[in-house]
Protein backbone atom coordinates (compact mmCIF):
# COMPACT_ATOMS: atom_id res chain seq x y z
CA UNK A 1 0.00 0.00 0.00
CA UNK A 2 1.15 3.55 -1.07
CA UNK A 3 -0.39 6.02 0.74
CA UNK A 4 -0.55 8.82 -1.27
CA UNK A 5 1.90 11.39 0.36
CA UNK A 6 -0.17 14.39 1.57
CA UNK A 7 2.19 17.47 1.62
CA UNK A 8 3.58 16.67 -1.74
CA UNK A 9 4.30 20.07 -3.37
CA UNK A 10 5.13 19.54 -7.08
CA UNK A 11 7.85 21.27 -8.81
CA UNK A 12 5.27 22.60 -11.30
CA UNK A 13 2.74 24.18 -8.05
CA UNK A 14 5.50 25.96 -6.92
CA UNK A 15 7.14 27.16 -10.20
CA UNK A 16 2.99 28.75 -10.46
CA UNK A 17 3.38 30.43 -7.24
CA UNK A 18 6.39 31.83 -7.75
CA UNK A 19 6.08 33.07 -11.08
CA UNK A 20 9.85 34.19 -12.32
CA UNK A 21 10.02 37.98 -12.87
CA UNK A 22 9.41 38.25 -16.34
CA UNK A 23 9.97 42.15 -18.32
CA UNK A 24 6.30 41.89 -18.73
CA UNK A 25 5.42 41.12 -15.03
CA UNK A 26 7.72 43.86 -13.73
CA UNK A 27 6.17 46.42 -15.99
CA UNK A 28 2.50 45.98 -15.27
CA UNK A 29 3.60 45.85 -11.24
CA UNK A 30 5.94 49.03 -11.82
CA UNK A 31 2.73 50.59 -13.34
CA UNK A 32 0.19 49.96 -10.98
CA UNK A 33 2.54 50.91 -8.43
CA UNK A 34 3.08 54.25 -10.36
CA UNK A 35 -0.90 54.98 -10.58
CA UNK A 36 -0.95 54.08 -6.31
CA UNK A 37 1.33 56.09 -5.74
CA UNK A 38 0.20 59.11 -7.83
CA UNK A 39 -3.48 58.55 -6.26
CA UNK A 40 -1.80 58.68 -3.02
CA UNK A 41 -0.16 61.73 -3.61
CA UNK A 42 -3.60 63.47 -4.67
CA UNK A 43 -5.05 62.03 -1.78
CA UNK A 44 -2.52 63.60 0.61
CA UNK A 45 -2.12 66.44 -1.05
CA UNK A 46 -4.11 68.60 1.60
CA UNK A 47 -2.40 66.89 3.90
CA UNK A 48 1.19 68.66 2.44
CA UNK A 49 -0.88 71.97 2.21
CA UNK A 50 -1.85 71.69 5.84
CA UNK A 51 2.08 71.34 6.77
CA UNK A 52 3.00 74.52 4.57
CA UNK A 53 0.04 76.17 6.62
CA UNK A 54 -2.47 77.01 3.46
CA UNK A 55 -5.17 75.61 4.96
CA UNK A 56 -6.06 74.70 8.84
CA UNK A 57 -7.34 71.36 10.13
CA UNK A 58 -10.44 73.16 10.56
CA UNK A 59 -10.81 73.77 6.94
CA UNK A 60 -9.98 70.48 6.20
CA UNK A 61 -12.61 68.49 9.13
CA UNK A 62 -15.58 71.62 8.88
CA UNK A 63 -18.28 70.69 8.97
CA UNK A 64 -21.67 71.95 6.32
CA UNK A 65 -22.25 75.86 7.21
CA UNK A 66 -25.93 74.86 8.29
CA UNK A 67 -24.62 72.34 10.94
CA UNK A 68 -21.79 74.30 12.90
CA UNK A 69 -22.85 75.05 16.21
CA UNK A 70 -22.01 78.33 17.20
CA UNK A 71 -19.11 77.95 18.56
CA UNK A 72 -17.29 76.03 16.06
CA UNK A 73 -18.62 78.71 13.51
CA UNK A 74 -17.18 81.56 16.11
CA UNK A 75 -13.79 79.60 15.62
CA UNK A 76 -13.48 78.81 12.08
CA UNK A 77 -14.47 82.57 11.41
CA UNK A 78 -11.62 83.57 13.53
CA UNK A 79 -9.29 81.40 11.23
CA UNK A 80 -10.65 83.10 8.33
CA UNK A 81 -9.48 86.06 10.01
CA UNK A 82 -6.24 84.78 10.80
CA UNK A 83 -5.63 83.92 7.70
CA UNK A 84 -6.55 87.26 5.90
CA UNK A 85 -4.35 88.49 8.36
CA UNK A 86 -1.53 86.41 7.83
CA UNK A 87 -1.80 87.12 3.54
CA UNK A 88 -3.10 90.90 3.17
CA UNK A 89 -1.97 92.00 6.48
CA UNK A 90 -5.36 93.65 8.16
CA UNK A 91 -7.34 91.81 9.95
CA UNK A 92 -11.89 92.11 9.29
CA UNK A 93 -13.99 91.91 11.71
CA UNK A 94 -15.58 88.08 9.90
CA UNK A 95 -18.96 88.06 11.13
CA UNK A 96 -22.23 85.77 10.65
CA UNK A 97 -25.18 87.66 10.03
CA UNK A 98 -28.48 85.61 10.19
CA UNK A 99 -31.60 86.45 8.37
CA UNK A 100 -34.04 88.95 9.88
CA UNK A 101 -37.18 88.21 11.43
CA UNK A 102 -40.53 89.06 8.58
CA UNK A 103 -37.87 90.46 6.34
CA UNK A 104 -37.85 89.19 2.64
CA UNK A 105 -35.44 91.07 0.26
CA UNK A 106 -36.54 92.66 -3.29
CA UNK A 107 -34.72 95.16 -5.65
CA UNK A 108 -35.95 96.82 -8.35
CA UNK A 109 -34.24 98.89 -11.67
CA UNK A 110 -35.22 101.81 -13.62
CA UNK A 111 -33.96 101.23 -16.64
CA UNK A 112 -35.09 104.90 -17.97
CA UNK A 113 -32.62 106.08 -15.39
CA UNK A 114 -29.61 103.74 -15.42
CA UNK A 115 -26.74 105.34 -17.72
CA UNK A 116 -24.41 102.32 -17.99
CA UNK A 117 -21.73 104.44 -15.75
CA UNK A 118 -20.51 101.31 -14.17
CA UNK A 119 -20.22 102.46 -10.90
CA UNK A 120 -22.32 100.01 -9.24
CA UNK A 121 -20.23 97.31 -10.73
CA UNK A 122 -16.89 98.82 -9.40
CA UNK A 123 -18.41 99.03 -5.88
CA UNK A 124 -19.21 95.99 -6.33
CA UNK A 125 -15.70 94.60 -6.56
CA UNK A 126 -14.37 97.36 -3.74
CA UNK A 127 -17.08 95.98 -0.99
CA UNK A 128 -16.80 92.67 -1.92
CA UNK A 129 -12.66 92.23 -1.72
CA UNK A 130 -12.71 90.91 -5.24
CA UNK A 131 -9.07 91.08 -7.15
CA UNK A 132 -8.62 93.77 -8.93
CA UNK A 133 -5.54 95.56 -8.31
CA UNK A 134 -3.15 93.49 -11.01
CA UNK A 135 -3.60 94.27 -14.68
CA UNK A 136 -3.69 90.38 -15.13
CA UNK A 137 -6.42 90.07 -12.47
CA UNK A 138 -9.80 88.28 -13.41
CA UNK A 139 -12.30 91.43 -12.15
CA UNK A 140 -15.39 89.36 -11.41
CA UNK A 141 -18.31 91.73 -10.19
CA UNK A 142 -21.55 90.94 -9.69
CA UNK A 143 -23.03 92.97 -11.93
CA UNK A 144 -22.73 92.92 -15.45
CA UNK A 145 -23.95 95.96 -17.00
CA UNK A 146 -25.67 94.88 -20.46
CA UNK A 147 -25.46 97.98 -23.36
CA UNK A 148 -29.01 97.42 -25.44
CA UNK A 149 -29.86 98.54 -28.91
CA UNK A 150 -33.25 100.47 -27.72
CA UNK A 151 -36.35 99.08 -29.29
CA UNK A 152 -36.61 95.42 -27.56
CA UNK A 153 -34.25 93.65 -24.95
CA UNK A 154 -32.52 91.60 -26.75
CA UNK A 155 -29.77 90.39 -24.53
CA UNK A 156 -28.33 88.46 -27.12
CA UNK A 157 -26.82 91.29 -29.25
CA UNK A 158 -26.10 92.84 -25.51
CA UNK A 159 -22.57 94.57 -25.38
CA UNK A 160 -20.62 94.42 -21.70
CA UNK A 161 -17.23 95.76 -22.73
CA UNK A 162 -19.36 99.19 -24.52
CA UNK A 163 -16.48 101.76 -23.58
CA UNK A 164 -17.46 105.09 -25.48
CA UNK A 165 -16.51 108.58 -23.99
CA UNK A 166 -19.36 109.38 -22.71
CA UNK A 167 -22.35 107.42 -21.59
CA UNK A 168 -25.68 106.99 -22.27
CA UNK A 169 -25.31 106.70 -26.09
CA UNK A 170 -28.51 108.02 -27.74
CA UNK A 171 -29.56 104.49 -28.99
CA UNK A 172 -28.46 102.42 -26.54
CA UNK A 173 -30.30 101.65 -23.54
CA UNK A 174 -28.69 99.77 -20.18
CA UNK A 175 -29.24 97.27 -17.60
CA UNK A 176 -27.42 95.96 -15.42
CA UNK A 177 -27.81 91.84 -14.28
CA UNK A 178 -27.05 90.23 -11.02
CA UNK A 179 -28.04 88.03 -9.02
CA UNK A 180 -32.00 87.92 -9.13
CA UNK A 181 -32.12 86.08 -6.36
CA UNK A 182 -34.52 83.65 -7.47
CA UNK A 183 -37.75 82.05 -5.57
CA UNK A 184 -37.33 79.03 -8.04
CA UNK A 185 -33.85 78.63 -7.71
CA UNK A 186 -32.11 76.30 -10.55
CA UNK A 187 -28.42 77.09 -8.83
CA UNK A 188 -29.50 75.81 -5.05
CA UNK A 189 -31.27 72.85 -7.03
CA UNK A 190 -28.20 71.41 -9.10
CA UNK A 191 -25.84 71.38 -6.51
CA UNK A 192 -24.30 68.54 -5.97
CA UNK A 193 -23.19 69.09 -2.46
CA UNK A 194 -25.92 71.52 -0.76
CA UNK A 195 -23.20 73.61 -1.14
CA UNK A 196 -25.32 76.93 -2.01
CA UNK A 197 -29.54 77.16 -0.49
CA UNK A 198 -31.99 80.16 -0.29
CA UNK A 199 -31.74 81.56 3.44
CA UNK A 200 -35.45 82.53 5.04
CA UNK A 201 -34.87 86.46 3.65
CA UNK A 202 -34.82 84.99 0.34
CA UNK A 203 -31.05 85.60 -0.46
CA UNK A 204 -29.13 82.66 -2.21
CA UNK A 205 -25.79 82.12 -0.60
CA UNK A 206 -22.92 79.63 -1.37
CA UNK A 207 -20.89 78.33 1.57
CA UNK A 208 -17.55 79.46 0.35
CA UNK A 209 -15.76 76.38 2.48
CA UNK A 210 -17.79 73.78 1.43
CA UNK A 211 -17.71 74.25 -2.04
CA UNK A 212 -16.22 72.09 -4.34
CA UNK A 213 -16.21 74.10 -7.45
CA UNK A 214 -18.27 71.88 -9.90
CA UNK A 215 -19.86 74.98 -11.48
CA UNK A 216 -23.16 72.88 -11.78
CA UNK A 217 -24.82 76.02 -10.40
CA UNK A 218 -23.33 78.45 -13.06
CA UNK A 219 -24.43 76.37 -15.80
CA UNK A 220 -27.77 76.07 -14.46
CA UNK A 221 -28.08 79.83 -14.00
CA UNK A 222 -30.13 81.56 -16.80
CA UNK A 223 -29.16 85.06 -15.78
CA UNK A 224 -25.00 84.19 -15.39
CA UNK A 225 -24.78 85.35 -11.85
CA UNK A 226 -22.37 82.86 -10.91
CA UNK A 227 -18.38 83.55 -10.72
CA UNK A 228 -16.11 81.14 -10.40
CA UNK A 229 -12.67 81.44 -8.62
CA UNK A 230 -9.82 80.83 -10.95
CA UNK A 231 -6.83 82.41 -8.95
CA UNK A 232 -6.21 82.81 -5.90
CA UNK A 233 -7.33 86.42 -5.28
CA UNK A 234 -5.00 89.29 -4.98
CA UNK A 235 -6.11 92.16 -2.83
CA UNK A 236 -4.27 95.43 -1.39
CA UNK A 237 -3.80 95.85 2.09
CA UNK A 238 -5.61 98.86 1.31
CA UNK A 239 -8.12 97.57 -0.51
CA UNK A 240 -9.66 95.37 1.85
CA UNK A 241 -13.03 96.07 3.13
CA UNK A 242 -12.49 94.77 6.85
CA UNK A 243 -16.91 94.18 7.20
CA UNK A 244 -17.23 90.89 6.12
CA UNK A 245 -19.11 88.05 7.20
CA UNK A 246 -18.89 84.72 6.71
CA UNK A 247 -21.77 83.73 3.81
CA UNK A 248 -20.61 87.19 1.50
CA UNK A 249 -17.61 89.24 1.12
CA UNK A 250 -15.16 87.53 3.45
CA UNK A 251 -12.09 86.80 1.11
CA UNK A 252 -13.04 83.52 -1.06
CA UNK A 253 -10.46 80.50 -1.49
CA UNK A 254 -9.20 79.85 -5.14
CA UNK A 255 -11.53 77.30 -6.86
CA UNK A 256 -15.13 77.83 -5.77
CA UNK A 257 -17.85 79.48 -6.98
CA UNK A 258 -19.22 82.76 -5.84
CA UNK A 259 -22.02 85.03 -5.74
CA UNK A 260 -23.88 88.34 -5.57
CA UNK A 261 -25.62 87.60 -1.74
CA UNK A 262 -27.55 91.50 -2.00
CA UNK A 263 -24.42 92.91 -0.08
CA UNK A 264 -26.12 90.66 3.03
CA UNK A 265 -23.15 91.87 5.45
CA UNK A 266 -24.57 95.12 4.85
CA UNK A 267 -28.37 94.54 4.59
CA UNK A 268 -28.59 92.27 7.58
CA UNK A 269 -26.99 95.25 9.57
CA UNK A 270 -29.99 97.57 7.85
CA UNK A 271 -27.95 99.10 5.47
CA UNK A 272 -28.81 99.45 1.49
CA UNK A 273 -26.29 97.46 -0.83
CA UNK A 274 -23.18 98.71 -2.00
CA UNK A 275 -24.54 99.18 -5.57
CA UNK A 276 -27.07 101.11 -4.68
CA UNK A 277 -25.45 103.31 -2.61
CA UNK A 278 -23.17 104.54 -5.26
CA UNK A 279 -25.83 104.61 -8.33
CA UNK A 280 -25.66 108.31 -9.37
CA UNK A 281 -28.82 108.62 -10.78
CA UNK A 282 -30.77 106.81 -8.27
CA UNK A 283 -32.08 104.17 -10.51
CA UNK A 284 -31.89 101.48 -8.20
CA UNK A 285 -34.56 100.62 -5.53
CA UNK A 286 -33.80 98.06 -2.40
CA UNK A 287 -36.21 97.23 0.43
CA UNK A 288 -38.27 94.35 2.45
CA UNK A 289 -40.83 92.57 0.41
CA UNK A 290 -43.04 91.78 3.61
CA UNK A 291 -43.22 95.65 4.41
CA UNK A 292 -46.27 96.90 2.81
CA UNK A 293 -45.18 100.67 3.15
CA UNK A 294 -41.34 99.76 1.62
CA UNK A 295 -40.18 101.74 -1.13
CA UNK A 296 -39.95 98.28 -3.27
CA UNK A 297 -43.51 97.67 -2.38
CA UNK A 298 -44.54 101.20 -3.31
CA UNK A 299 -43.05 99.98 -6.92
CA UNK A 300 -44.62 96.99 -7.31
CA UNK A 301 -47.88 98.72 -6.24
CA UNK A 302 -47.18 101.64 -8.72
CA UNK A 303 -45.14 100.65 -11.45
CA UNK A 304 -45.01 98.23 -14.32
CA UNK A 305 -42.48 96.18 -13.38
CA UNK A 306 -40.98 93.06 -15.35
CA UNK A 307 -38.87 90.34 -14.39
CA UNK A 308 -35.77 88.97 -16.84
CA UNK A 309 -36.44 85.80 -18.83
CA UNK A 310 -40.17 85.41 -17.35
CA UNK A 311 -40.65 82.22 -18.84
CA UNK A 312 -37.76 79.99 -17.34
CA UNK A 313 -39.98 80.36 -14.44
CA UNK A 314 -37.49 80.94 -11.96
CA UNK A 315 -39.49 84.11 -10.48
CA UNK A 316 -37.05 86.49 -9.45
CA UNK A 317 -37.03 89.14 -6.22
CA UNK A 318 -35.03 91.53 -9.11
CA UNK A 319 -37.28 93.70 -10.52
CA UNK A 320 -36.73 95.88 -13.89
CA UNK A 321 -39.22 99.00 -14.88
CA UNK A 322 -39.07 101.77 -17.49
CA UNK A 323 -40.38 105.35 -15.73
CA UNK A 324 -39.54 108.53 -15.33
CA UNK B 1 -55.13 137.45 -5.10
CA UNK B 2 -52.01 137.71 -1.85
CA UNK B 3 -49.82 137.06 -4.54
CA UNK B 4 -50.58 139.78 -6.75
CA UNK B 5 -50.87 142.71 -3.94
CA UNK B 6 -47.89 141.04 -2.50
CA UNK B 7 -46.18 141.75 -6.06
CA UNK B 8 -47.72 145.40 -6.78
CA UNK B 9 -46.01 146.14 -3.27
CA UNK B 10 -42.81 144.31 -4.63
CA UNK B 11 -42.99 146.55 -8.09
CA UNK B 12 -43.91 149.61 -6.50
CA UNK B 13 -41.12 149.47 -3.57
CA UNK B 14 -38.61 148.53 -6.43
CA UNK B 15 -39.91 151.19 -7.98
CA UNK B 16 -39.38 154.18 -5.28
CA UNK B 17 -35.55 152.47 -5.15
CA UNK B 18 -34.66 153.20 -8.95
CA UNK B 19 -36.06 156.31 -8.68
CA UNK B 20 -34.05 157.47 -5.19
CA UNK B 21 -30.49 155.94 -7.04
CA UNK B 22 -31.12 157.79 -10.23
CA UNK B 23 -31.90 160.97 -8.58
CA UNK B 24 -28.27 160.46 -6.76
CA UNK B 25 -29.82 161.19 -3.30
CA UNK B 26 -27.92 159.74 -0.64
CA UNK B 27 -31.07 157.49 0.11
CA UNK B 28 -30.62 153.86 1.09
CA UNK B 29 -32.13 151.29 -0.24
CA UNK B 30 -34.62 149.75 2.24
CA UNK B 31 -32.88 146.40 3.45
CA UNK B 32 -34.59 143.62 3.10
CA UNK B 33 -35.48 141.17 6.38
CA UNK B 34 -33.50 138.00 5.55
CA UNK B 35 -35.70 135.34 7.58
CA UNK B 36 -33.87 131.99 6.61
CA UNK B 37 -29.92 131.34 6.82
CA UNK B 38 -28.56 130.00 3.51
CA UNK B 39 -27.93 126.51 2.14
CA UNK B 40 -27.36 123.89 4.04
CA UNK B 41 -27.98 120.17 2.78
CA UNK B 42 -27.76 116.92 4.19
CA UNK B 43 -24.83 115.09 4.26
CA UNK B 44 -24.91 111.69 2.11
CA UNK B 45 -24.82 108.89 3.04
CA UNK B 46 -22.58 106.49 6.11
CA UNK B 47 -18.89 107.65 7.52
CA UNK B 48 -18.39 103.71 7.26
CA UNK B 49 -18.77 104.01 3.45
CA UNK B 50 -15.59 105.81 2.88
CA UNK B 51 -15.03 103.46 0.02
CA UNK B 52 -17.58 104.09 -1.82
CA UNK B 53 -17.83 107.06 -4.26
CA UNK B 54 -21.32 108.33 -3.79
CA UNK B 55 -21.10 111.85 -5.22
CA UNK B 56 -24.14 112.46 -7.15
CA UNK B 57 -23.85 114.00 -10.35
CA UNK B 58 -24.18 117.49 -10.16
CA UNK B 59 -21.22 119.07 -10.52
CA UNK B 60 -20.75 123.20 -10.56
CA UNK B 61 -18.52 125.66 -9.07
CA UNK B 62 -20.96 126.71 -6.96
CA UNK B 63 -21.84 123.26 -5.24
CA UNK B 64 -18.16 123.10 -5.07
CA UNK B 65 -17.47 125.81 -3.03
CA UNK B 66 -20.38 124.76 -0.46
CA UNK B 67 -18.64 121.36 -0.08
CA UNK B 68 -15.94 123.05 0.96
CA UNK B 69 -17.42 124.75 3.95
CA UNK B 70 -17.55 127.83 1.63
CA UNK B 71 -21.59 129.63 2.89
CA UNK B 72 -22.39 132.38 0.93
CA UNK B 73 -25.05 135.04 1.14
CA UNK B 74 -26.97 136.03 -1.46
CA UNK B 75 -28.20 139.08 0.02
CA UNK B 76 -24.59 140.56 0.79
CA UNK B 77 -24.90 142.03 -2.34
CA UNK B 78 -28.04 141.54 -3.47
CA UNK B 79 -29.18 144.21 -0.84
CA UNK B 80 -28.17 146.31 -3.42
CA UNK B 81 -28.86 144.87 -6.70
CA UNK B 82 -32.43 144.41 -7.56
CA UNK B 83 -34.03 141.60 -9.12
CA UNK B 84 -35.00 141.23 -12.64
CA UNK B 85 -37.71 139.60 -14.39
CA UNK B 86 -35.50 139.01 -17.47
CA UNK B 87 -32.04 137.13 -17.49
CA UNK B 88 -30.75 138.74 -19.90
CA UNK B 89 -25.82 139.19 -20.05
CA UNK B 90 -24.99 139.26 -16.79
CA UNK B 91 -22.30 141.35 -15.69
CA UNK B 92 -19.85 140.35 -13.54
CA UNK B 93 -21.45 136.88 -11.58
CA UNK B 94 -23.74 134.42 -12.68
CA UNK B 95 -21.77 134.09 -15.94
CA UNK B 96 -21.86 130.79 -15.70
CA UNK B 97 -25.97 130.06 -15.02
CA UNK B 98 -27.19 128.87 -18.32
CA UNK B 99 -31.27 128.70 -17.63
CA UNK B 100 -31.94 125.06 -19.46
CA UNK B 101 -34.85 124.38 -17.60
CA UNK B 102 -37.85 124.12 -20.34
CA UNK B 103 -40.65 126.24 -20.09
CA UNK B 104 -39.58 127.48 -16.84
CA UNK B 105 -37.68 131.03 -18.15
CA UNK B 106 -37.64 133.52 -15.56
CA UNK B 107 -34.88 133.82 -12.18
CA UNK B 108 -37.92 135.15 -10.51
CA UNK B 109 -40.22 131.85 -10.85
CA UNK B 110 -38.17 129.95 -8.40
CA UNK B 111 -36.17 132.73 -7.13
CA UNK B 112 -37.63 135.05 -3.92
CA UNK B 113 -37.90 138.69 -5.26
CA UNK B 114 -36.33 140.56 -2.09
CA UNK B 115 -34.65 137.73 -0.19
CA UNK B 116 -32.27 136.24 -2.21
CA UNK B 117 -31.48 133.32 0.21
CA UNK B 118 -35.13 131.75 -0.18
CA UNK B 119 -37.09 130.35 -2.88
CA UNK B 120 -40.69 131.88 -3.71
CA UNK B 121 -44.10 129.64 -3.33
CA UNK B 122 -47.34 130.45 -5.15
CA UNK B 123 -48.59 133.25 -3.30
CA UNK B 124 -44.63 135.26 -2.64
CA UNK B 125 -44.10 133.25 0.74
CA UNK B 126 -40.57 132.63 1.36
CA UNK B 127 -39.23 128.93 0.92
CA UNK B 128 -36.15 127.94 2.78
CA UNK B 129 -33.22 127.20 0.65
CA UNK B 130 -33.02 123.72 2.90
CA UNK B 131 -36.80 123.15 1.71
CA UNK B 132 -36.32 123.30 -2.25
CA UNK B 133 -38.42 120.26 -2.53
CA UNK B 134 -41.24 122.25 -1.72
CA UNK B 135 -40.25 124.47 -4.62
CA UNK B 136 -39.51 121.90 -7.35
CA UNK B 137 -42.78 120.67 -6.39
CA UNK B 138 -44.68 123.63 -7.04
CA UNK B 139 -44.82 121.63 -11.06
CA UNK B 140 -43.37 118.66 -10.23
CA UNK B 141 -46.08 117.10 -8.66
CA UNK B 142 -45.93 113.19 -9.38
CA UNK B 143 -41.81 113.58 -9.04
CA UNK B 144 -42.31 114.66 -5.33
CA UNK B 145 -44.88 111.67 -4.74
CA UNK B 146 -42.22 109.42 -6.01
CA UNK B 147 -39.54 111.13 -3.97
CA UNK B 148 -41.56 111.30 -0.81
CA UNK B 149 -42.02 107.45 -0.91
CA UNK B 150 -38.64 107.32 -1.49
CA UNK B 151 -38.57 105.59 -4.93
CA UNK B 152 -37.22 108.73 -7.17
CA UNK B 153 -33.24 110.00 -6.58
CA UNK B 154 -31.54 108.21 -3.78
CA UNK B 155 -31.06 107.20 -0.94
CA UNK B 156 -28.08 106.54 1.36
CA UNK B 157 -27.33 104.92 4.89
CA UNK B 158 -29.97 102.23 6.51
CA UNK B 159 -33.20 100.84 4.66
CA UNK B 160 -34.59 99.93 8.34
CA UNK B 161 -35.05 102.89 10.11
CA UNK B 162 -34.96 101.41 13.32
CA UNK B 163 -31.34 100.06 13.27
CA UNK B 164 -29.88 103.90 11.63
CA UNK B 165 -30.90 107.21 9.94
CA UNK B 166 -31.28 107.13 6.30
CA UNK B 167 -30.03 110.22 4.19
CA UNK B 168 -32.04 111.54 1.26
CA UNK B 169 -31.11 113.76 -1.40
CA UNK B 170 -32.68 116.87 -2.08
CA UNK B 171 -33.60 117.67 -5.96
CA UNK B 172 -30.58 120.04 -6.53
CA UNK B 173 -28.04 117.75 -4.99
CA UNK B 174 -28.59 115.88 -7.71
CA UNK B 175 -30.65 118.43 -10.79
CA UNK B 176 -28.53 121.91 -11.35
CA UNK B 177 -31.67 123.59 -11.26
CA UNK B 178 -30.70 125.50 -13.77
CA UNK B 179 -30.15 122.51 -16.16
CA UNK B 180 -31.85 119.79 -14.46
CA UNK B 181 -31.43 117.27 -16.96
CA UNK B 182 -27.85 115.18 -16.45
CA UNK B 183 -24.95 115.62 -18.12
CA UNK B 184 -23.24 112.84 -19.93
CA UNK B 185 -20.84 110.72 -17.92
CA UNK B 186 -17.65 109.00 -18.76
CA UNK B 187 -18.46 105.79 -17.76
CA UNK B 188 -15.82 103.85 -15.89
CA UNK B 189 -13.40 100.88 -17.13
CA UNK B 190 -15.13 97.62 -18.86
CA UNK B 191 -14.38 95.03 -16.02
CA UNK B 192 -11.86 91.74 -17.12
CA UNK B 193 -14.56 89.30 -17.11
CA UNK B 194 -12.85 85.92 -17.34
CA UNK B 195 -13.39 85.58 -21.00
CA UNK B 196 -15.47 82.57 -23.14
CA UNK B 197 -14.95 81.51 -26.38
CA UNK B 198 -18.62 82.59 -27.38
CA UNK B 199 -18.22 86.03 -26.61
CA UNK B 200 -14.86 87.10 -26.03
CA UNK B 201 -14.26 91.33 -25.45
CA UNK B 202 -13.73 92.72 -28.67
CA UNK B 203 -10.45 94.25 -27.63
CA UNK B 204 -8.60 93.70 -25.23
CA UNK B 205 -9.85 95.39 -22.02
CA UNK B 206 -7.51 99.11 -20.37
CA UNK B 207 -4.31 97.34 -19.07
CA UNK B 208 -3.46 100.97 -17.76
CA UNK B 209 -6.35 102.46 -15.76
CA UNK B 210 -7.02 103.52 -12.09
CA UNK B 211 -9.74 102.71 -9.65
Amino acid sequence: MHPEPQNEVSPKTIEQVYQPLTRRTFLKGAAASMVGLAGLTAALKPLLELESGAITLDDLLQKHYRELSADDLKRIMAGIADKTEKEHGVRPAVRDLKPLDGVEFGYALNLTRCIGCRKCAHACLKENNQSRDDANDIEMSYIRVLELDKGAINLETSNVYYDPAKVPQKDKFYMPVQCQQCRQSPCTKVCPVQATWQEKDGLVVVDYNWCIGCRYCMAACPYDARRFNYQKPTITKEAINPNQSYLSNRIRPKGVVEKCTFCLHRTRDGKYPACLEVCPTGARVFGNLRDPNSEINYILNNKRVYVLKEEVGTLPRFYYFFDK
Amino acid sequence: MLALVSFASWIALALVTMRGSRAGEPAQPALPVVARPPADQPKVGLASDAHLDKTPPRRTVGLDLVRNGWTYNCMECHKLIQARWRYDRPMNEHKDVKLEHGNNRFCLNCHHPTNRNAFVDYDGAEIAQRDVVQLCAKCHGTTFRDWTAGVHGRQNGFWKTDAGEKTKLRCIQCHDPHQPKFGDMKPLAPLRYPTRGANPPPAAPAASRKH
